[in-house]
């Protein structure tokens, strides 16, 4: 706890059995992603277009520009040499990001004490367990797997003492995230918290050239926006069904600001409370209707519980610094964050686009928990033993979360070698004109039918509804 | 009361092992099931229901199986045996596997086929294309369409009443 005196080694060894813990998942994760095989619907367009148009990478052609992720796509592309290297390539990007964001991440709260590699292994699972960062995971769209820990390596240095590199440094990962993803732009809003909130690497400098950057970011895609860009990008959530774009289109396209907000709220909504997803709620639906599985409840019970824990600690910590203490300074960095994560997913909500807000949240957990357990220390022995039972079934909860992203990841390699099996007729046919994507797609199959591919677990019928297992 | 309340390094201790003990489990657990794959990759728990033929696979809709056959060097235009209490009056008849998949309705079996070099002739186009729609699996009949390149004026051979499809028609 704050203040208490540890020895080196025994901190050292508190370290040491976070990361054991986190091990077997993050080992196990890093497997499944290294044998699964790319998808037949996305990743053979994106080849094709690195092929085509390596050139115009930096110039917006659509709503969607990520000219950083293509650059590093394109570079693998045409520099490894076989196919072979280049998927090998592609898929170190995206498990070197996940292993990076675990590392720091334990790194980070360097746990001293017993209760603080508790609350720290609690953390690591709200992390790696949260939906902002399992959809993530699909190969190769790395965008926002190597935004997180980007954002996690500027915050770190935003909350050091500052050292020569520290600013060119935080503004070339401004860059890159940015560069990868418009979700790396909440890094701004952030510096702009950890400077207000006195953090010591934050300086005006800092701050100032990367509010700087945003607003030169901002105008550039002002510049290339047309008007002929879609109201709607993809299909909306809203209420209790989804719509697509023609539908949300001709119902709101006239006046889009409500959904815009809806979309926004329901990206924020879905990381605090696990509802809505894709902005519908299904869960109160199926509750409602008496066919609540496990894992809905689950999901929902150990979010809103942390989400719980969270804003106690938060505000109780404003409260007594001033909004001056480190662990203050999350909590506002985490409310910035998520709302500038809900600011960005105003066209359309996914789960995934709150992913670089999930590392705050779970910072905030680790903070949040160990509070909590040190306020419990002087309860009353009902009380003691209630909070006990509650971290508990809140450990409990977020440990088969991040059991079910194993089990996620390893259903995404099974639909994807299922695209390759099933799906090839009907591509040949809508692609016969393009021989370059043909190409692409025929030198793949090999790699998307591999019988090796891994398969979700068989586990009895209990275990997957209470993993929720797709 | 007082004398009863754990001291609070000892309550400290609690508070952390509630915390830690899932997590401890859960690694335990993983590294469990990761071994047990790694020992018996076959079992249950990791492999589906052993498949005994092209035909059964392609019957189940077992796209995974009926590729591994595929893949392991069958012909996918070779005629396979079938046997069917509706669809072959439980007699024993050789059909091509596009057939087979046509008339079990087995749709992601099909687009498989069609995807890894089984090919109908034009008569087998039609015939195809004839068996679904006198089965009334209009799904099936659109991928034929689509992929299968029927001829536009075929002419289908009614099912004879009290017969077998895959007997009624002109295989």
């Amino acid at each position: 706890m704050a203040g208490a005196k540890v020895e080196p080694t025994r901190a050292h060894l508190w370290t040491a059995v976070v990361f054991a813990l986190a091990t077997p998942f993050t080992f196990i994760l890093c497997l499944t992603l290294w044998r699964t095989p790319f998808p037949l619907t996305e990743a053979v367009a994106i080849f094709e277009n690195v092929t085509n148009t390596a050139t115009e990478v930096w110039t917006p052609q659509t709503s969607y520009y990520r000219p950083l992720f293509y650059l590093t796509v394109s570079t693998i592309w045409h520099n490894a040499g076989s196919l072979d290297a280049r998927l090998a390539w592609l898929t170190l990007v995206q498990v070197v990001a996940v292993i990076l964001l675990v590392v720091l991440f334990i790194v980070h709260l360097r746990p001293r004490t017993f209760i603080d590699a508790a609350a720290a292994t609690c953390a690591v699972a709200v992390l790696v367990g949260s939906p902002g960062f399992r959809d993530n995971l699909e190969l190769p769209l790395s965008y926002t797997t190597v935004g997180m820990p980007l954002v996690l390596i500027v915050w770190i240095l935003l909350n050091r003492q500052p050292r020569v590199w520290d600013a060119p440094l935080i503004v070339a990962l401004t860059l890159i995230a940015i560069g990868f993803k418009e979700q790396g732009l909440v890094i701004v809003p952030m510096a702009v918290a950890a400077w207000w909130m006195r953090a010591p690497g934050a300086t005006r400098g800092v701050t100032a050239t990367l509010a700087a950057i945003a607003i030169a970011y901002l105008l550039f895609r002002l510049l290339y926006w047309r008007a002929d860009f879609p109201v709607f990008e993809q299909a909306i959530g809203l209420g209790f069904r989804e719509m697509e774009v023609p539908e949300a289109t001709a119902r709101f396209g006239a006046f889009p600001y409500f959904v815009y907000a809806y979309n926004a709220g329901a990206t924020i909504a879905s990381l605090l409370f696990a509802e809505p997803a894709r902005g519908v709620f299904r869960i109160i639906e199926a509750w409602s209707q008496g066919r609540a599985q496990a894992w809905q409840l689950l999901h929902v019970g150990s979010s809103i519980g942390l989400t719980g824990v969270i804003a106690w600690w938060g505000l109780h910590s404003l409260r007594a610094s001033g909004g001056r203490s480190p662990e203050s300074r999350v909590f506002v960095t985490l409310v910035v964050v998520l709302l500038a994560c809900g600011a960005l997913s105003f066209n359309y909500s996914r789960e995934r686009l709150a992913g670089m807000a999930i590392v705050f949240y779970a910072l905030a957990a680790s903070y949040a928990l160990r509070a909590a357990a040190a306020r419990m220390l002087e309860a009353s022995p009902r009380r003691f033993a209630a909070a006990a039972v509650g971290m508990l079934i809140i450990a409990t909860a977020w440990q088969t979360r991040a059991l079910a992203t194993i089990e996620y990841a390893r259903a995404t390699a099974l639909r994807n070698h299922r695209e390759w099996l099933v799906m090839l007729p009907e591509r040949r046919a809508e692609f016969a004109e393009r021989p370059a994507y043909l190409g692409i797609m025929d030198s793949m199959i090999e790699q998307g039918t591999d019988p090796a591919a891994p398969r979700p677990t068989r586990y009895p019928a209990w275990v997957a509804f209470t993993i929720g297992q797709p | 009361m007082t004398s009863l309340m754990p001291q609070p390094a000892r309550r400290r201790r609690l508070l952390a092992s509630a915390m830690t003990v899932p997590a401890f489990l859960a690694a335990l657990g993983m590294c469990a099931v990761e071994s047990w794959r790694l020992v018996r990759p076959q079992s249950p728990l990791f492999a589906a229901p052993f498949v005994y033929s092209l035909a059964d696979a392609i019957e189940r809709n077992d796209v995974e199986h009926a590729h591994a056959f595929l893949r392991a060097g069958q012909d996918p235009n070779r005629p396979i045996a079938v046997r069917h209490a509706v669809l072959t009056g439980g007699q024993s008849v050789l059909v091509s596997p596009l057939v087979w998949a046509v008339a079990t309705g087995s749709r992601d079996t099909l687009l498989m086929l069609l995807g890894f070099g089984a090919r109908f002739d034009q008569t087998g186009a039609d015939t195809a294309l004839c068996l679904a729609d006198a089965l009334g699996d209009n799904e099936i009949a659109g991928l034929l369409t689509l992929y299968g390149s029927p001829s536009p004026g075929r002419e289908c051979h009614a099912l004879q009443p009290g017969r077998a499809p895959l007997l009624s028609l002109p295989l």
